[in-house]
C-alpha cells in the first residue's frame, strides 16, 4: 500500500515538476469578463471574491463548509445549514485532495484521480485533456446538467448525477464508472461535483453582484467577519444589500435542496401497451410518432432534418459557449487567451447513427423530449401529451431502421459536421 | 434592529391596503414620468438579416432590432425600470387590470413581437406561435424559476410563470430560428416602460417622492451618461438616475441624450 502511495505521488511530482504550489481553483474568466465588460474590477473586488470564495469553500487540498457564524443572517438561511442538507461533506473530503489513502485504507482524491484531468480542478471542464474532446467535458459552474430527470433548470437529483457517472456518456469520453469504482466511491464524486457547482454558481453571482459596484466599492459580504459586531448602520446597509443581491447566493442553496428532496421530477404516466415492439398495433404507434415529428404539433424536423440526420439546425451555441455568440474574432481571442477553450457550435443529435447521449433507455428519453435538454437548444415538449411523447420515444428510437424514401433527403447536409 | 424592520414593513403594507380602501384616509399623490431618449450623432445604416429557412414565414427583408435610431434621432427600445426599492411601494388601482392579465409575446413571421416586454412577477408570460411553422422560447435567466424552453407548435401558445425578479431584462430565443431573439424584464413593481419609434416614453401614475431608475439598452447594457437638461443624471456602472416624482404632476426629463458610441455594437 505504501508502494502504491509512493508511486502516485512520483507521477504528481512529475505532472506537477516545477510547480512548488497545490493545486488552486481558478476564477471563471466568462463570468468576470462578461461582468465587468468595458471597466475592468479594481484589484481590490478580485481579492475580495477570491476571499468570499475561499472563506466559503476552502481549497481544492482543502475544502471547507460555507462559514456559519460570518455569514449568517438572522432571517436569512444558513449557509452551513443548507449546504450541508445538500452535501455529505465527508464524501467532499473524501473525493478531494491528492490521490492517497486515508485512515481507513480507503481510496481518497477521487476527484484527482479520476475526474480531473477531464473536468479540471474547479470543475470548469477545462482540465488538461479537454480541448483534444468533442464534446467538451462539462464545465460544473453553472449548475446546469443535460442528462436528468427534473424539469428546465431545475437542479438534478442525487439519481440523476450517480447514473451519469454509472453509465457514462454514450458518444462522449465520459466512461461508465459502473465496475470501476464501488458505490460509496461514486457517491463521494456525486457529492464533490455539488459541491464544485455550488461554488461556481455563487462565483457567478458574485461577478454579477460586483458588476453592480462602484471601483471603490467593496462586496458587502467581506466585511461582516462577526454580524453581532458591527454597528446600526452597518447592519442596515448590509440587511438591505442581503435583501437586493445576497438573496441571489440563498436561492442556489435553496435550488440544491428542492432536487435533493426531488419534487420536481414529474414521473410520466406509463407508456401504453403498443409500445412495445411486439405489439401488433407498435408500427401505428410508429406512424404517430412519425407524424408529430414532421408535423407541426412536434416539428422536431426544424432541428433535426427532414429524415433524422440532426442537420436541421447547424451552428447554434449551448450555454457553455454561448459567450461567443455573434461575436467577433477579436473578442473571442481576449476570452481564449485568458484560457476560456476555444467555442464549439453544437449539432442535434442525428437519430440515423443510433446513439443517444443520455441513454436509449425509454425513460430517459421520455425525459429529454418531454423536459427539453437544459443548456442546449433542445426544447420541452410543453404542448404535448404524455402518450405522444411516447410515440415520439418509439419513432426516435426506430429512426435508424427506417428506410429512406424517394423525395426525403438521402444524406446528411454537412456530412462531415455530424457528431 | 431587525425586528423594527420588520415592523417597519408590516406599517408600510398596512398604509398601501389602508389607501385602496378608502382613499380618504391617508392621501397617497401620485405623478407622472416621462421623457424621450435622443442619439447624438449619425445613426449607422440599419443591419440586414438574411434567414437561412422557412422564407415563406418570415418577414422579408428583415433587419436587426438591436438599435434602432429614428430620422430625427428617436432611440427605440430602451428599457426604464425602478430599481429596487427599499421599502415596498404602493401600487396605484389603475394597473389592476394590467396585472390580472397575461403578456403577450408573439411569434409573427419569425420574429418575436414585441421585441421587449416587461411585466411584474404576478403576471404570466404568454408565448404564442402566430406562425405556420414551429418555434420554441428558449428563456435564459440566472433564477431557475425564470428559466424556460418550451416547444411552442404553430398556432398554439404557452403560458410561463416568471416568478423571480430579474435585475435586467434577460434574452429570449429561439433554436430553430437563429435570428430571432427577444427580451423580458421581470420585476415586482409595474413601473416600467419601452421607449417607443420616436424615443418617447411614460410611466404613470407613480407613488410621489424620491425614487431610482434604471435605463438599459441592449447593445449598451444599463446606459451611464444619460444626460438630461445638459446634465449627466445616470451615476455609475448600474446606471442609477434618482429622480423626485412629484405628485399630481408629471416629470418631464425631456430629451434624454446618448451618445452614440454608447449603444453601437460592442463587438
Amino acid at each position: 500500500m505504501k508502494r502504491l502511495f509512493s508511486f502516485h505521488l512520483c507521477i504528481g511530482i512529475i505532472l506537477f515538476a516545477g510547480c512548488a504550489e497545490p493545486p488552486a481553483f481558478q476564477f471563471n474568466v466568462v463570468a468576470k469578463k462578461q461582468a465587468e465588460q468595458d471597466q475592468p474590477f479594481s484589484s481590490q473586488q478580485i481579492e475580495d471574491i477570491a476571499n468570499v470564495l475561499t472563506a466559503f469553500f476552502g481549497t481544492p487540498d482543502q475544502p471547507a463548509f460555507p462559514n456559519v457564524r460570518s455569514f449568517h443572517f438572522p432571517e436569512g438561511l444558513d449557509y452551513g445549514e443548507a449546504f450541508a442538507e445538500v452535501v455529505d461533506f465527508q464524501d467532499v473530503i473524501r473525493a478531494a485532495g491528492p490521490v492517497r489513502f486515508d485512515e481507513s485504507g480507503k481510496t481518497a482524491g477521487l476527484y484527482r484521480e479520476h475526474c480531473s484531468h477531464c473536468h479540471g480542478i474547479s470543475g470548469d471542464g477545462s482540465g488538461p485533456t479537454a480541448v483534444t474532446l468533442t464534446p467538451y467535458p462539462r464545465d460544473f459552474r453553472n449548475g446546469v446538467f443535460k442528462f436528468k430527470s427534473t424539469i428546465g433548470k431545475a437542479r438534478p437529483s442525487n439519481e440523476d448525477l450517480y447514473n451519469i457517472i454509472n453509465d457514462g456518456i454514450p458518444g462522449t469520453a465520459m466512461p461508465a464508472f459502473n465496475v470501476a469504482i464501488t458505490q460509496s466511491e461514486k457517491k463521494a464524486l456525486v457529492d464533490y461535483v455539488k459541491y464544485l457547482s455550488i461554488r461556481g454558481e455563487i462565483e457567478q453571482v458574485l461577478w454579477d453582484i460586483t458588476a453592480s459596484l462602484e471601483e471603490d466599492q467593496r462586496l458587502p459580504l467581506v466585511f461582516p467577519r462577526d454580524y453581532d459586531e458591527l454597528d446600526e448602520e452597518e447592519k442596515d446597509e448590509l440587511y438591505g444589500w442581503f435583501e437586493e443581491e445576497g438573496i441571489r447566493i440563498e436561492s442556489i442553496f435553496k435550488s440544491w435542496t428542492k432536487a435533493s428532496s426531488s419534487p420536481s421530477i414529474k414521473r410520466p404516466t406509463a407508456p401504453p401497451e403498443y409500445f412495445s415492439e411486439s405489439h401488433d398495433e407498435h408500427a401505428n404507434f410508429l406512424a404517430k410518432g412519425r407524424a408529430i415529428f414532421s408535423g407541426k404539433s412536434g416539428a422536431c424536423i426544424q432541428c433535426h432534418g427532414d429524415t433524422g440526420y440532426g442537420d436541421g439546425e447547424l451552428g447554434n451555441y449551448d450555454i457553455w459557449n454561448q459567450w461567443a455568440k455573434g461575436k467577433n474574432d477579436k473578442y473571442i481571442a481576449g476570452f481564449v487567451d485568458a484560457g476560456v477553450l476555444p467555442p464549439r457550435t453544437i449539432s442535434p443529435r442525428n437519430f440515423r447513427n443510433g446513439g443517444f447521449r443520455g441513454g436509449r433507455n425509454p425513460l430517459n428519453l421520455f425525459y429529454r423530449i418531454k423536459n427539453g435538454i437544459q443548456g442546449s437548444q433542445m426544447p420541452g415538449a410543453a404542448t404535448l401529451t404524455d402518450e405522444e411523447v411516447w410515440a415520439l420515444v418509439a419513432y426516435v428510437r426506430n429512426i435508424k431502421n427506417e428506410t429512406i424514401t424517394g423525395g426525403h433527403q438521402q444524406k446528411p447536409i454537412h456530412d462531415k459536421k455530424i457528431n | 434592529m431587525i425586528s423594527k424592520r420588520i415592523a417597519f414593513f408590516d406599517l408600510s403594507l398596512f398604509i398601501a391596503v389602508l389607501t385602496f380602501a378608502s382613499s380618504s384616509a391617508i392621501s397617497q399623490e401620485w405623478g407622472n414620468l416621462k421623457g424621450r431618449f435622443v442619439v447624438k450623432g449619425a445613426a449607422p445604416a440599419p443591419v440586414k438579416i438574411i434567414p437561412d429557412k422557412d422564407l415563406a414565414a418570415c418577414e422579408l427583408p428583415m433587419y436587426s432590432r438591436q438599435l434602432i435610431i429614428s430620422k430625427d434621432g428617436g432611440l427605440k427600445n430602451v428599457c426604464i425600470f425602478m430599481k429596487k426599492p427599499s421599502k415596498p411601494v404602493p401600487v396605484h388601482p389603475s394597473y389592476a387590470k394590467a396585472l390580472a392579465s397575461e403578456i403577450l409575446l408573439d411569434n409573427t413571421k419569425c420574429r418575436f413581437q414585441p421585441h421587449i416586454v416587461v411585466m411584474t412577477t404576478a403576471q404570466k408570460l404568454r408565448v404564442k406561435n402566430s406562425d405556420n411553422v414551429g418555434h420554441n422560447a428558449n428563456v435564459t435567466s440566472f433564477n431557475d424559476e425564470n428559466s424556460h424552453n418550451p416547444n411552442i407548435p404553430a398556432g398554439k401558445f404557452v403560458d410561463l410563470d416568471m416568478p423571480s425578479v430579474e435585475t435586467r431584462p434577460i434574452n429570449v430565443a429561439c433554436n430553430s430560428h437563429a435570428w430571432m431573439k427577444a427580451y423580458v424584464l421581470v420585476r415586482n413593481e409595474p413601473y416600467m416602460a419601452v421607449s417607443s419609434a420616436t424615443g418617447e416614453f411614460e410611466i404613470k401614475n407613480l407613488p410621489a417622492g424620491e425614487h431610482t431608475f434604471q435605463f438599459w439598452q441592449e447593445n449598451a447594457g444599463y446606459l451611464r451618461k444619460a444626460s438630461s437638461g445638459g446634465e449627466i443624471i445616470s451615476k455609475g456602472r448600474a446606471g442609477y438616475v434618482k429622480l423626485n416624482i412629484q405628485g399630481g404632476k408629471t416629470t418631464d426629463l425631456g430629451e434624454i441624450t446618448i451618445q452614440l458610441d454608447d449603444v453601437l455594437p460592442k463587438n
